[in-house]
């Protein structure tokens, strides 16, 4: 290639069309997956989990104490504890969930696993 | 890799976001990373590996700093200044880079060598951009392989743009000189 000087045209159609393009690499997207660290929640959610769990486990104690001191135990309150458990099992399964997911993702990306080696 | 629209690509980054999915953000992955690792490529002069360890880490970046993205921009040109950064930053830890960089062409003329593909022009391209200081090579290849305004440029290098002017203008000018003398 014999050029005297170079347009900014010239310089520019070079390197978009002939800089080497970096080698074959078929284990990229598999090793960034790999290493991408677990995404710690907001404060934000963390304060409304902390507010979810707080309230709940609060009405919880509040029935039991009720029924212990009036010996009786309402529909009403029945369904507070259930409502109560309902908020934080769906809380455990919110976070546990996220984990689980990202387990199952990465096992469905082929051979993410660090350890993988290439086909033959 | 093909190219994924804007609206898909908003998608993933959604998803990747509120789900932590793993999967949508591969396929931005898979979707970006021939363009990215081209640019680290040649922004390394040719080193493959630190090339690949760049570009990883840019991905880690983007991942855990997902929720700064603005959707002004396309998500590789967002990338693309990760990358810079990047660069910059193992540039700064590396002592060693500028004796790395003087034996640049030889490492690039080696490697082509390795790829039956590389054209001579591939060569000649890849020699005269070696040949450039980081900062230089950096600046020409995100003017003028991304198309990327000199604003930007500015904004990302830190570097007035007198000064991104003037490197371009002295690097363009080397480079030309480099390919005529082949």
């Amino acid at each position: 290639m014999k050029k005297e000087t170079l347009s900014d045209k010239q310089l520019s159609r070079l390197l978009k069309h002939d800089l080497p393009p970096a080698p074959q690499s078929h284990w990229f997207t598999r090793k960034v997956l790999n290493r991408l660290p677990g995404r710690t929640p907001s404060p934000i959610e963390r304060i409304a989990y902390a507010i979810g769990i707080l309230v709940s486990v609060s009405h919880a104690v509040w029935s039991v104490v009720e029924v212990m001191r009036t010996g009786v135990f309402t529909v009403g309150m029945l369904a507070g504890v259930i409502a109560a458990s309902v908020i934080i099992m769906a809380i455990v399964c919110n976070i546990i969930g996220i984990r689980l997911a990202r387990v199952d993702d990465a096992a469905d990306y082929p051979g993410v696993y660090a350890d993988a080696q290439p086909r033959s | 890799m093909a190219e994924i629209s804007k609206i898909d690509e908003l998608t993933l980054i959604a998803r990747s976001l509120a789900m932590d999915d793993t999967r949508a953000f591969g396929r931005l992955v898979d979707a970006t990373r021939e363009p990215l690792r081209r640019f680290l490529f040649n922004l390394t002069a040719g080193d493959a590996s630190l090339a690949d360890d760049l570009a990883q880490n840019t991905y880690i970046k983007a991942w855990t700093n997902l929720s700064s993205f603005r959707a002004t921009s396309r998500f590789r040109t967002w990338l693309t200044s990760i990358a810079v950064n990047e660069f910059y930053s193992w540039m700064r830890s590396e002592r060693t880079y500028e004796a790395i960089a003087d034996d640049t062409a030889d490492t690039l003329a080696d490697t082509s060598s390795d790829h039956a593909h590389f054209t001579d022009t591939r060569i000649d391209a890849a020699s005269a951009i070696s040949r450039l200081s980081p900062v230089d090579r950096s600046l020409v290849l995100l003017f003028y392989m991304e198309d990327m305004p000199l604003r930007k440029i500015c904004r990302m290098t830190g570097l007035t743009e007198s000064n991104v002017k003037t490197r371009l203008h002295r690097a363009r000018a080397r480079m030309a000189q480099y390919l005529s003398s082949e």
